[in-house]
């Protein structure tokens, strides 16, 4: 296998004086899901804008394979905005396309075929905001599978969505594993972290990366600065945060 | 000509309708972004602010196009400074600087220039009085239009659709938002001339408003305010001519009644719908 995603001692930051992340070191292989599990303003999304070159970088390096694609929550998006799934699809491959054409002909299939992909082609004329949350979540996805990026970056998929919608985005993102994509997927939830070929425990600074078994009581508190209690019965396991009083 | 076209056998309202239908197309492309991307205040706040550039035209003998247009490229540039300031916000920015621009433009026109006269013609334009230049000056802002557009149109959906991550679709988002600014205030000094200072909105934002209402795709929206504006347009002419009232705010008028028919057929078509179902 090879490596899509290669980052060392990267850190970087907004505000002067601030890191936003530090000490990423990781290395994420072709069919790998890697979750980048950490807190709210734990940067997690600062992280993702360093591999998309937004983030000004203070030290460390970043290696990408092939093209980088973000996908964001559904709700940053413009659900009154009059475009269809295949619309938001083709949004993808405008970058592409000469601008003093019509979309060519090809681009209008990549988009097509990217929907297919997440198993939207038959929604394809319905309107963005008429789709469920998890369509429209699958809908992102192939936007950024018509970048033909080798790299996707999910920033929260599966939040706000029901049972049965996510484990449909979780069905497609296996799916999109098989193809040799690498995928990283922030989240907050540790038990869709388990799910994970590797995990990324950030908290401003890496905390730890590897497998899943990484993610024990003690660096989930170091993640989280907190307490973690474990749920009687569903095994679910919650972070307390610690208040100073 | 037949009734009801009679009035057009005549040269000022062939002129008049000619100017009409070269901004269709204007009203058709960047009337739709202005209601995608939310820009009517931004919009009508041009429009104003060209107002004290058109005062000073006239005494100072520079066409009063390229004085709009330097007013209008001022106006502009201090909204994009001023709506950076910390905690102040672009659309309190808009404001103040409409309300600067007013005043400047009611002071020049009354105390320096003494031109009151003419502050009607410029806040509600004169389309029966359009000359030659200016609709040269039209046309030549419509191609300038319509080429950027052609350019950007498919960065600007983007970018409208979801701000955030269009540059990291690999599209110049800044360079493309930039253009749309400027084509807005190219579009709407050459509307000035048709309907004046305060009613540019009546062309390039209610027949897009209103086409939002029924259309379902950027395509059809664009299409359908494109023709709703010449069709009001034309429509406006009629009634001023008949009702010997001023063209631009016969526009605007009905432009104003097509869009609440439109907004109340769309409720009870919803509600019919929900009812339906």
């Amino acid at each position: 296998m090879s490596a899509l995603v290669t980052t060392k001692g990267l850190r970087g930051g907004y505000a002067p004086g601030t890191d936003a992340i530090s000490e990423i070191d990781l290395q994420v292989e072709a069919g790998q899901i890697v979750a980048v599990l950490g807190p709210n303003g734990g940067g997690k999304t600062s992280f993702f804008r360093a591999l998309l070159g937004e983030l000004p970088r203070r030290s460390g390096s970043v290696e990408i394979e092939g093209r980088v694609a973000y996908v964001p929550q559904t709700e940053r998006a413009r659900l009154d905005f009059p475009v269809s799934a295949l619309d938001v699809a083709a949004m993808g491959t405008y970058a592409d396309a000469p601008w003093y054409r019509r979309l060519p002909e090809r681009s209008r299939a990549r988009a097509s075929g990217a929907l297919e992909l997440v198993g939207l082609q038959g929604e394809a004329s319905t309107l963005f905001g008429e789709l469920s949350g998890g369509q429209r979540q699958r809908v992102l996805i192939a936007r950024a599978l018509a970048r033909e990026a080798r790299v996707l970056l999910l920033d929260e998929p599966l939040g706000g969505l029901d049972r049965a919608s996510a484990s449909r985005v979780g069905r497609v993102l296996d799916d999109l594993r098989a193809t040799g994509r690498a995928i990283l997927v922030a989240t907050h939830d540790i038990n869709d972290a388990r799910e994970a070929d590797r995990v990324l425990c950030i908290n401003r600074r890496q905390v730890a990366y590897g497998p899943p078994e990484v993610l024990d009581a003690q660096t989930l508190e170091r993640t989280y600065g907190g307490e973690l209690i474990t749920l009687p019965g569903g095994g679910q396991a919650v972070v307390v945060q610690h208040h100073s009083h | 000509m037949p009734w009801p076209l009679d009035p057009f056998s005549l040269p000022f309202m062939q002129r008049a309708a000619l100017e009409i239908a070269l901004l269709a197309p204007l009203a058709g492309v960047i009337g739709a972004q202005i209601v995608l991307r939310r820009l009517a205040f931004y919009t009508h706040a041009v429009g104003t602010a060209t107002f004290p550039g058109l005062v000073i035209a006239g005494p100072a003998g520079i066409p009063p196009a390229l004085a709009a247009l330097a007013v209008g490229g001022a106006y502009a540039t201090a909204l994009d400074r001023l709506g950076r300031v910390r905690g102040l916000g672009r659309d309190v920015a808009t404001a103040l600087l409409l309300v600067a621009a007013l005043a400047i433009g009611i002071i020049l026109a009354s105390d320096v220039f003494d031109s009151g006269s003419g502050v009607d013609r410029l806040l509600f334009g004169s389309l029966l009085a359009i000359g030659d230049s200016e609709l040269i000056a039209t046309l030549i802002a419509a191609v300038v239009v319509l080429a950027a557009a052609a350019a950007c149109r498919r960065t600007w959906i983007a970018a409208g659709f979801d701000p955030q991550v269009a540059p990291a679709l690999g599209l110049r988002t800044r360079l493309a938002d930039w253009v749309l600014v400027a084509a807005i205030a190219v579009a709407v000094i050459a509307a000035v001339d048709a309907v004046g200072a305060l009613l540019v909105s009546a062309i390039l934002v209610m027949p897009a408003a209103t086409a939002r209402l029924v259309t379902r795709s950027v395509a059809s929206l664009e299409v359908s305010a494109g023709a709703l504006a010449l069709a009001e347009g034309i429509g406006g002419l009629l009634i001023a001519f008949e009702l010997d009232v001023p063209p631009g705010a016969a526009i605007a008028v009905l432009g104003g009644a097509v869009f609440a028919c439109a907004a109340l057929a769309t409720a009870f078509a919803g509600r019919a719908a929900e009812g339906a179902a």
